[in-house]
């Protein structure tokens, strides 16, 4: 919660190993509860401080590092926008946390409503939850969970499990989103999908109207070729909608947010 | 199994239908558990079996090219400069029209030519004195107490060290084994530690943003689509400049790849159409997201050109049906296809065993032979014993002492070779009593570990591979 070097040591890693002993999480319930007979309940030097600790005295010193609030805000900045983060801006965005008594939510408003979030659209991947949730919606896909609809093993296959990260630094947001892998795992997601009445009723099988749709209002000139060379060719059958829609998912825009 | 046709299937013209997906929903991944201190080792997460649906019959891969443009980052050189055959009056016109090569090979490249490695990657950092237990070793079992593996339950391989029960099946492949390996700059973290073992960088200073695996494909790589594969999804370690590497997941999963109908063929034409760069946006945006996402989709469509037919019928049955099982039953398939992919990753993973370990790392060893096995068995089978190396790594190994019935992130660890290897331990047995603050202290960096595949198994000098030029160790690969 404080980032490398900044300011911590091994000996305080073990302390606090020491002191958070004795906490045990229930996997199967989720209750978190405090076993006397496994905590360790000598005092403990701990980021230079020397007592006897419990689970909210020690969140609050580590909270209270200078640290921490720059920390937690570039991460939830980081994750957001692209650009990197400046220190004064660290400083600012720990600030808002800091005062606002570490709620999110004067956060995101903070960053949410910067120029510099709206200046880098396009320029990260997205991960695929946020390209399952988002084509998913923009789909309208319906039966959720069921045959043709919306499936637990679909996002599995795209190998971004929710709440089981590869190991405790979370996911890395690289170029493996955009990867073979990832493709095939989208279009099979896509190709099982029933897309709703709703949309197929409504929405003009045209470029223009179907990119729009898929919030993508910058397209490059290959794959604006790419839909209307498809949609032109698709004349015998029913499905030019769906090979639209199929294109404008897996188009290099719709991959970045 | 009842067969369903996707919803976009046009009605006029219903193909072969896809296999619908079983009933049930598969459990979780068989991923590291994530570490959070102080757990109950009753009620820990181990490893559940996952489950994927799988077609039963034969697939074909593969589909007529749809035109795909600019494969990867750059032109394939004919022949490739590393394996250019030393001159002979059989090859004097092949050496006029081919490019002079820059380095000279080290081993001649009628012998490397498909050669190819596989790499398992234990992730999570797996204990090497539970792996390959020292004998007699009484600092152990006062160390380790119950962890710590008795003498007459290892399985024989030296004097000096029996392997772990969980590796049975594979006990009698002829495994080599490299002791007192890891960082000289060792750290305690999985984050750093896996990038510097995908980098191929030890210290962690300046890691280069290529992977160790994607700089040997750069020059490997020869005039085929694509040179390496990481199946269980895409890693670090093949990011490259030149070759083509892809992340792979599952190979049924490109089924629509190879689907003749015209609807899907007008999908893959649109996917080729996208994967072009566009004169009008981002010309030389080489490592942008969305350049990157351009060359996803022609790598996709290359490696359905590469899949031109694979054969897994009768996998599932050969293999432990969990992700290493299925990734070695898929490499094994890719390496009989002999279509010139040279690097394999696979991955398994829980080996960061902070608690339970006795019995979760006996599972896991269990789990690695039982996918090895028939993998080794079936590259012989085909012929191709003598060109497959395995190897595995891992980020670190683990602490001397036990912790809590498990034990905590250490320092040196160990590699398992498979293949032509000369069998037996190798490098230096690190002390068990002169520690680094608990930890083991490596005797081989494993850059010299990589030195010794780059130069001794595909005889391109380390120079080319690893920054520091770090020096191959002899008499491992036979």
């Amino acid at each position: 919660m404080l980032g490398r070097n900044a300011g911590y040591t091994e000996a305080d890693i073990r302390a606090g190993a020491r002191i958070l002993s004795g906490w045990v999480v229930d996997w199967e319930t989720g209750d978190v509860f405090f076993d006397s007979e496994r905590g360790y309940s000598r005092p403990v030097e701990f980021l230079g401080n020397r007592r006897r600790w419990n689970l909210d005295t020690y969140l609050n010193a580590v909270v209270e590092q200078p640290a921490c609030a720059g920390f937690i805000a570039g991460k939830i900045h980081d994750h957001l926008v692209s650009t990197p983060l400046s220190n004064e801006r660290r400083a600012e965005l720990g600030d808002v946390l800091r005062s606002n008594d570490w709620e999110i939510r004067p956060l995101l408003s903070a960053i949410l409503h910067h120029d510099d979030f709206v200046n880098v659209m396009g320029t990260r991947t997205r991960e695929p939850v946020e390209w399952m949730a988002a084509a998913a919606a923009i789909t309208d896909v319906e039966n959720a969970g069921e045959e043709n609809g919306f499936e637990f093993w679909q996002i599995y296959e795209s190998g971004q499990i929710p709440f089981q990260p590869p190991n405790v630094a979370g996911w890395v947001n690289d170029e493996r989103w955009s990867s073979p892998s990832q493709i095939m795992a989208r279009g099979n997601a896509l190709l099982n999908w029933q897309v709703s009445d709703r949309i197929i009723n409504t929405l003009e099988p045209s470029t223009e109207a179907v990119l729009a749709h898929c919030g993508i209002f910058e397209a490059s000139d290959s794959t604006v070729a790419a839909l209307d060379r498809a949609i032109a060719d698709q004349t015998e059958y029913q499905q030019g909608l769906e090979l639209l829609l199929t294109l404008a998912l897996l188009s290099p825009e719709f991959s970045t947010i | 199994m009842t067969n369903h046709t996707p919803s976009w299937y046009p009605q006029e013209n219903t193909p072969e239908p896809r296999p619908a997906e079983p009933n049930r929903l598969p459990a979780p991944i068989d991923s590291a558990p994530i570490h959070a201190g102080a757990i109950n080792p009753d009620s820990i997460n181990t490893v559940p079996m996952h489950t994927k649906p799988r077609p039963s019959r034969r697939k074909f891969l593969g589909f007529a090219a749809a035109g795909a443009a600019t494969v990867g980052g750059g032109a394939f050189l004919l022949g490739g400069e590393d394996a250019i055959p030393s001159v002979s009056d059989a090859t004097d016109a092949l050496a006029d029209v081919l490019p002079t090569p820059t380095t000279r090979p080290l081993i001649a490249s009628e012998d490397v030519a498909g050669r190819t490695l596989v790499v398992i990657e234990l992730q999570g950092g797996n204990d090497g004195l539970a792996t390959l237990v020292p004998r007699n070793a009484g600092v152990l079992y006062d160390k380790r107490g119950d962890l710590h593996i008795p003498d007459e339950e290892l399985i024989d391989f030296t004097d000096e060290y029996g392997w772990n029960p969980g590796l049975a099946a594979i006990a009698g492949h002829g495994m080599a084994a490299l002791v007192g390996l890891g960082s000289t700059n060792a750290d305690g973290s999985h984050f750093e530690m896996e990038r510097r073992w995908w980098a191929g960088q030890s210290s962690g200073m300046n890691l280069p943003g290529t992977g160790f695996l994607g700089r040997l494909c750069d020059q490997l790589m020869v005039d085929q689509p694509v040179t390496g594969v990481a199946l269980g999804g895409a890693t670090p370690a093949m990011r490259c400049d030149k070759a083509v590497t892809v992340g792979l997941s599952d190979p049924q999963a490109g089924w629509f790849l190879q689907n003749e109908d015209p609807w899907f063929a007008n999908l893959r034409q649109g996917m080729s159409g996208m994967s072009l760069e566009s004169g009008s946006l981002e010309a030389g945006s080489g490592g942008t997201p969305i350049a990157h996402a351009r060359s996803g989709l022609s790598d996709t469509l290359a490696f359905g050109e590469t899949l031109q037919t694979i054969d897994m019928e009768g996998v599932e049955e050969r293999y432990p049906n969990i992700s290493l099982g299925r990734s070695l039953g898929t490499a094994a398939q890719l390496i009989k296809q002999d279509a010139g992919i040279r690097v394999v990753h696979v991955s398994h993973g829980g080996f960061d065993t902070h608690s339970d370990q006795r019995g979760t790392h006996e599972n896991l060893m269990q789990e690695l032979a039982e996918s090895l096995d028939p993998f080794l068995r079936e590259i012989a089978d085909s012929g191709h014993a003598e060109s497959t190396l395995v190897c595995t790594t891992s980020e670190f190994g683990r602490r001397v002492a036990a912790n809590d019935a498990g034990t905590d992130h250490g320092a040196a660890g160990m590699a398992m070779l498979a293949g032509p290897v000369a069998p037996g331990v190798h490098g230096q047995a690190p002390s068990l009593t002169s520690l680094d603050d608990g930890n083991l202290i490596a005797s081989v960096d494993f850059e010299q570990y990589y030195a010794t595949i780059a130069e001794k198994w595909f005889g391109i000098p380390s120079s080319e591979v690893l920054d520091s030029g770090a020096a191959p160790l002899d008499g491992i690969i036979a």
